[in-house]
């Protein structure tokens, strides 16, 4: 009888050490979040993701104390559906705020704008959670493809939006002044800025500090000559730019995102002060990248390649001194549930929620899954693509059923389809992603091509 | 300590260990649910389609016939799985071929007419299992011409354009399947029980037969309706473009039905003949045998010659899938041929394209219950026509507007011979088990399963029609250019 009592109790110890030792080890748990969207950032122009330049110092060294995701996917290539996914944990083709306009007619030059409370009512956001669970909420941000209209502002308390393209010089100051109201409360802080985007230029004008040879081409960097080589670009399909003027542009990024770092480091100065770094958890991603002549083309949302969809994506913990860099092949859609997982908040829309809680992570756990890419970008085009952790990506256009297979271990910038040549890898892949979308109830068509514009003077 | 436990305290413990070591039986069952469902294994090497164009399931011994006009078929379907209820997706050989080929119905895959071809974005069975290293060969007879557009995708794809050509072309079938050791699978075609039937021999039509169907060129020459045959009139000169009404008289249906029976027949030889060629050969053992028909033919049970319609004796075809591990038996279920293609993929471990409507019958084919209420539909195209199987149930969606939806007039002098003796506009409902030759219409006779599959087959129509306006763009072929039919 003694031994069956000893053996139940060593049971009960190993169960318990078990869940004991399997339970998430945070640094220290937050209660805080902020979370911080870097518009437009290409996370191959960042040196912690291999860039040759060291553009970003203050940004470099919170990412070197901070869990850095090394393979994060985008859900879709531009601001409007990736934000409404992060910010859901949605699919575009779910939460539907795949365009600025819903509907749009060229003839009367009108439509009604996409918002998902009429799309998708059933959707919660991340800031209603929040909210719902005793926190104040507060979004400060640049406007345009995260204004209100499109339903950005459901569930914040106060949601900044006047300035359209607006940079961090912009949306920090609201957001110190509002946190310097707040920070004692339990608050989560959305902060964003379109500092590094093409439609954005710094106020006192480019000082062309990484431009190291004499440029004798035609451009000064300015968001006129990208909107129209945007446009060109896509009326065409390619561009014809020299190599002067592609490394020309690369420059007038480079700066941009070197100005964002010194707003980044102040904001994070001002934080520090106020002394809300140790409780708070700090998360930082870039929406989609911007293609700088990768694929013959400029800007973004128009394709699903790396320089679009692979971006920034890093989780700093409250007291967290050495960051891990981990390699998993993650998406944003993930950093819904894994800050609920972090402050402790149960998911109260396990159904909705397609993302994953990534924090077994920083234990070394693989977190790796195939992910999904959807762009529908302005109906110039309709695109989905998976990628898989092993390395392959598979990119179906549905307009023409042009099908796409890149080996990315061999080929990471994404220039020999393979899909002749790999034509069992190409099947396979296409249908998991046919499964992925028929799962969404997003399967069928027609997918017609058309017009709907995102900046003015457009579908005209 | 140890001994104030008492028995209330070793019972607790008792409880809460035995409750964990629940949950940790639990959790390792969760973890290999895999290995405990495990089954048989059933993945042939090499795959034989075998459709007999025009061969309706109950004009053969193993489904009920009372003339013993299949006796190696009957003995060779009693080896395998049979499918007592299997049901063509269309009522031509092109339209249940595409669709058996794609996994998806007519309108889908857009092989409704003999101008459509199939939308080549389409993954279709041989080219998946091209793509998986099968070889792949089709050796098909008249009327499944190259314009169809899937021919490109067998690596072989030989036409024999005589009309009789089984004694011909067994031999090279068997060739082609004894010389491909490795992975294969080949679709056989054979069109020797299609009009123009062969004369009826002594053991089917035992008198002496003297009308219009002694003559096998008068499909080519005649039309008719429900009650009339018009055959030229060749008394004026041989091309007076003027026709000869004679109704139908009894002795002409019972010779034409000995003349069709009498094609089972010689089919039936010919496959037992083919069959001893090929069973010594070591791959026959690792062969998955397929055989089906495309559609069925109308006998005049519905006023009808030929197949043109889409009751059961057009439609209801024979299924049956051989091979050594599979356990013969019988299958009530209603299955459809759309089936075969995710059948056979799933057989191969090879997923199936997600957009396809047939479902696999490895469930089935191992010995599962299958969906005895599965909604099986047929369509009428291009008519806009549809029939939903449901149970015991049959409805039938009749559109009174069918003559519009011929329009271009090079089309219309294949459909319109149907057109000319169709007067079926009222919608049809009918229960197969006390009615399997669907002759009286249980519309509005108050069964609360017609409004079911009414709802059922009017949202399918929806979904054909919007299928139709998508492939709406797919270039047509000229149908000046094609070979006349039949």
């Amino acid at each position: 009888m003694k031994k069956i009592f000893f053996l139940f109790l060593l049971i009960i110890g190993a169960i318990v050490i078990y869940t004991e030792t399997t339970r998430l080890k945070f640094d220290k748990k937050p209660q805080n979040v902020i979370l911080i969207s870097i518009d437009g950032l290409q996370a191959k122009h960042l040196a912690e993701y291999g860039y040759a330049l060291k553009t970003t110092p203050n940004l470099d060294g919170f990412l070197d104390s901070s869990y850095l995701f090394m393979n994060t996917i985008s859900p879709s290539s531009w601001t409007v559906p990736t934000h409404m996914s992060i910010f859901t944990s949605m699919f575009p083709s779910e939460h539907k705020v795949v365009n600025k306009f819903l509907d749009y007619d060229p003839a009367s030059k009108s439509g009604t704008v996409a918002n998902l409370k009429q799309l998708t009512p059933s959707a919660v956001t991340l800031a209603e959670i929040f909210k719902n669970n005793g926190y104040v909420t507060g979004g400060f941000t640049g406007d345009s493809g995260v204004g209100k209209q499109f339903g950005f502002s459901q569930g914040f308390d106060e949601y900044y939006d006047a300035q359209a393209f607006g940079g961090f010089d912009g949306s920090v100051p609201k957001a110190l002044d509002w946190l310097a109201k707040n920070k004692d409360k339990k608050f989560f802080l959305f902060l964003h800025g379109y500092d590094v985007h093409g439609q954005y230029a710094p106020a006192s004008g480019f000082d062309y500090r990484y431009v190291t040879q004499p440029y004798t081409g035609q451009f000064t960097g300015s968001p006129a000559e990208q909107a129209t080589l945007r446009e060109e670009g896509l009326k065409n399909g390619k561009l014809n730019l020299s190599l002067q003027d592609v490394s020309f542009w690369r420059a007038i990024y480079d700066e941009k995102i070197n100005r964002m770092d010194f707003e980044f480091n102040s904001f994070m100065e001002q934080i520090k002060k106020m002394g809300v770094m140790d409780n708070t958890a700090i998360v930082v991603f870039s929406d989609h990248g911007t293609e700088f002549y990768e694929h013959q083309r400029l800007d973004h949302g128009h394709t699903l390649y790396g320089e679009l969809v692979d971006v920034l994506f890093a989780i700093h913990l409250p007291g967290q001194n050495t960051g891990k860099k981990i390699m998993s092949l993650v998406s944003t859609i993930d950093i819904m549930p894994t800050i609920l997982k972090l402050v402790g908040i149960n998911n109260p829309v396990p159904a909705q929620v397609k993302g994953i809680d990534l924090t077994p992570s920083f234990q070394g756990a693989d977190v790796s899954r195939d992910v999904f890419m959807e762009t529908d970008y302005r109906l110039y085009t309709h695109k989905r693509a998976v990628q898989t952790p092993d390395g392959w990506k598979f990119i179906l256009t549905l307009e023409n059923s042009g099908r796409e297979l890149y080996n990315l271990k061999n080929d990471p910038g994404e220039q020999i389809n393979l899909e002749d040549k790999e034509p069992k890898k190409a099947y396979e892949l296409e249908q998991e992603l046919d499964k992925h979308l028929k799962d969404m109830n997003a399967l069928d068509g027609p997918w017609v091509v058309g017009c709907s514009p995102v900046y003015p003077g457009q579908c005209l | 300590m140890k001994c104030k436990l008492g028995k209330v305290g070793f019972g607790f413990v008792l409880i809460v260990g035995i409750f964990f070591i629940g949950l940790l039986v639990i959790q390792f069952a969760k973890k290999n649910t895999g290995s405990l469902s495990l089954q048989k294994q059933i993945t042939p090497k090499h795959i034989v389609l075998i459709n007999i164009d025009s061969l309706r399931s109950d004009h053969m011994g193993i489904y009920g016939y009372s003339k013993n006009t299949t006796p190696f078929l009957d003995s060779l379907f009693r080896k395998g799985v049979v499918f007592d209820n299997a049901i063509a997706p269309g009522y031509l050989t092109f339209q249940t071929d595409a669709a058996i080929f794609s996994g998806l119905y007519p309108s889908e895959n857009n092989v409704t007419r003999w101008v459509t071809p199939i939308d080549e974005k389409i993954h279709i069975l041989p080219e998946i299992l091209n793509t998986y290293g099968f070889s792949t060969a089709a050796f098909v007879s008249p009327s499944l011409w190259k314009t169809f557009g899937w021919s490109s995708k067998f690596q072989t794809y030989s036409i024999n354009t005589d009309l009789k050509n089984i004694a011909e072309t067994r031999g090279t079938v068997s060739s082609w399947i004894n010389g491909h050791q490795d992975q294969s699978f080949l679709f056989w075609h054979i069109y020797d029980v299609h009009i123009p039937y062969m004369p009826a021999n002594t053991t089917y039509y035992k008198g002496k037969y003297t009308g219009p169907f002694i003559d096998d060129s008068i499909w080519s020459k005649s039309w008719q309706t429900k009650t009339t045959l018009y055959t030229p009139d060749n008394s004026t000169g041989t091309e007076s473009g003027k026709f000869i009404a004679t109704p139908f008289r009894p002795v002409d249906v019972d010779y034409l039905k000995a003349s069709y029976d009498t094609g089972i027949a010689y089919v039936d030889d010919q496959l037992k003949l083919f069959f001893s060629s090929i069973q010594n050969n070591p791959v026959y053992e690792d062969t998955l045998f397929i055989i089906s028909a495309e559609h069925g033919e109308d006998l005049k049970e519905h006023g009808y010659l030929f197949h043109g319609d889409i009751y059961n004796n057009n439609i209801k075809v024979p299924l049956v899938f051989i091979y050594p591990s599979l356990n013969p038996s019988r299958i009530k279920e209603a299955v459809s041929s759309l089936d075969i293609m995710p059948t056979i993929l799933s057989m191969l471990n090879i997923p199936s394209p997600e957009t396809i409507d047939g479902e696999s019958l490895m469930p089935i084919l191992q010995g599962e219950k299958g969906d005895l209420n599965r909604s099986i539909f047929t369509e009428r195209a291009p008519f806009d026509e549809y029939a939903i199987t449901k149970g015991e149930w049959k409805y039938i969606l009749r559109n009174p507007d069918k003559k519009k939806t011929i329009t271009s007039k090079t089309v219309e002098s294949f459909f319109t011979q149907m057109l000319v003796s169709d007067t079926n506009n009222m919608d049809e409902f009918y229960n197969l088990n006390n009615d399997p030759m669907e002759q009286h219409n249980l519309i509005g006779k108050g069964y609360k399963e017609e409004e079911t599959l009414r709802s059922e087959v009017l949202a399918f129509r929806t979904r054909m029609q919007e299928a139709r306006k998508l492939n709406s763009t797919i270039q047509q072929l000229d149908y000046n250019k094609l070979i006349p039919y039949p």
